[in-house]
């Protein structure tokens, strides 16, 4: 295996040579030259862990590829048959409750929306458009509109 | 392509078999390059060398991290092998800082020696003094020159092998070779005289005691 380089051998050299192709024997068959048990398994780890990865591949190819044919045909189904996506309107029309109002003398005043009356629930109650909001008038300065208790059964407590 | 490339590609392919071929052709022969190198370090520098193969063909099919090339673009299985093992063998130097120096770039150009090892100190006692001499002039070439020689003669790679392996023609590392020859012969005689050990004569035979070159 040794190969030479010069035609003329110089008798050192052929000592040389042998010492050292001996040595070399030596060497190399200090080494295995079959794979330790360590190798085989990281071999056989490698083998199965590609054909797992592989079939998995396979597997998600095949469900992507449903996936795809699936949403094709909903997407392309109903652009076929020509016809014009429907609006679709609420059951019920939605009526918004107008805030209560209080008319003091000749202003009208809302309540602010944060008024600090807690208002457990507000259910909104269908109203017809011409409906006003109930207002309440109050003429303090004029005595006469104070009111009277006019009704015919009513006495007063006994003191 | 040669038997070693279809090896290595059929294991790529995921072939068991081509891998303990692949093993049975390389790690003898690469095992004794890291062992004259780094008799210390020999064992777990193939092994992580044949880990690393084995997860190229995990990776097969992408690239491959850091700067070695994707396996589908070995073109030389032996060349990429012998780099790796090398480059490993630098890597764990460089950590241990304890051992030889496998720079090419190193400030004197040569190995340190590595007698010190336990098994190669029971290797030079057991071997006779000439025997002695010539093991010790190898560690005494250039980083260059003692890896041409160990490829050639321990590891048992022809020079076009050596060319493929390090990336240049056959008849350089030819030239290369004769010149390591010539500088161990060298060597070795310079040695031999300074301790007084015999050498062979033209005709080849080895003088006796009594005849020693002085």
């Amino acid at each position: 295996m040794i190969e030479t380089t010069d035609s003329n051998i110089h008798p050192v050299d052929s000592l040389i040579e042998r010492t050292l192709a001996r040595d070399a024997e030596q060497t190399r068959n200090r080494f295995a030259a079959v794979p330790n048990a360590q190798l085989t398994a990281k071999l056989a780890l490698s083998t199965a862990s590609r054909g797992l990865l592989s079939g998995l591949g396979a597997k998600l190819a095949l469900y992507a590829g449903g996936a795809l044919l699936v949403g094709g045909a909903v997407y392309f189904i109903p652009s076929l048959s020509q016809q014009s996506p429907k609006t679709i309107a609420p059951a019920m029309p939605v009526v918004r409750s107008a805030a209560p109002a209080v008319q003091h003398s000749s202003t009208t005043v809302s309540l602010p929306s944060k008024s600090g009356i807690a208002v457990k629930s507000v259910t909104p109650q269908p109203v017809s458009a011409g409906s006003r909001p109930s207002v309440l008038k109050l003429d303090e300065a004029d005595s006469k509109n104070i009111p009277h208790i006019t009704d015919p059964k009513y006495q007063p407590p006994l003191k | 392509m040669t038997d070693l490339a279809s090896h290595f590609q059929a294991f790529l392919a995921g072939d068991d078999t081509a891998f303990a071929a692949l093993y049975r052709e390389v790690n003898p022969r690469l095992s004794a390059y890291c062992y004259k190198l780094a008799p210390g370090h020999a064992e777990d520098l193939m092994q992580e060398l044949w880990e690393r193969v084995i997860g190229l063909r995990s990776r097969a099919g992408r690239s491959m991290s850091n700067h070695a090339p994707a396996p589908r673009e070995i073109d030389s299985p032996l060349a990429f092998l012998f780099r790796m093992v090398k480059n490993l063998a630098i890597d764990e130097f460089r950590k241990t800082k304890n051992g030889i120096t496998l720079d090419s770039d190193a400030t004197d150009g040569t190995y340190q020696s590595h007698a010190a090892h336990p098994s190669h100190v029971a290797e030079f006692e057991q071997s006779t003094d000439i025997e002695a001499i010539i093991l010790e002039a190898l560690e005494k070439l250039s980083a260059e020159e003692r890896e041409l020689l160990v490829l050639n003669i321990y590891s048992g790679y022809h020079f076009g092998e050596i060319a493929e392996m390090l990336g240049t023609s056959p008849e350089a590392i030819w030239q290369r070779a004769s010149r390591a020859r010539g500088k161990l012969r060298k060597i070795v005689i310079e040695d031999a005289e300074r301790m007084g050990v015999a050498l062979p004569r033209i005709n080849g035979s080895v003088p006796k005691k009594k005849e020693m070159i002085l």
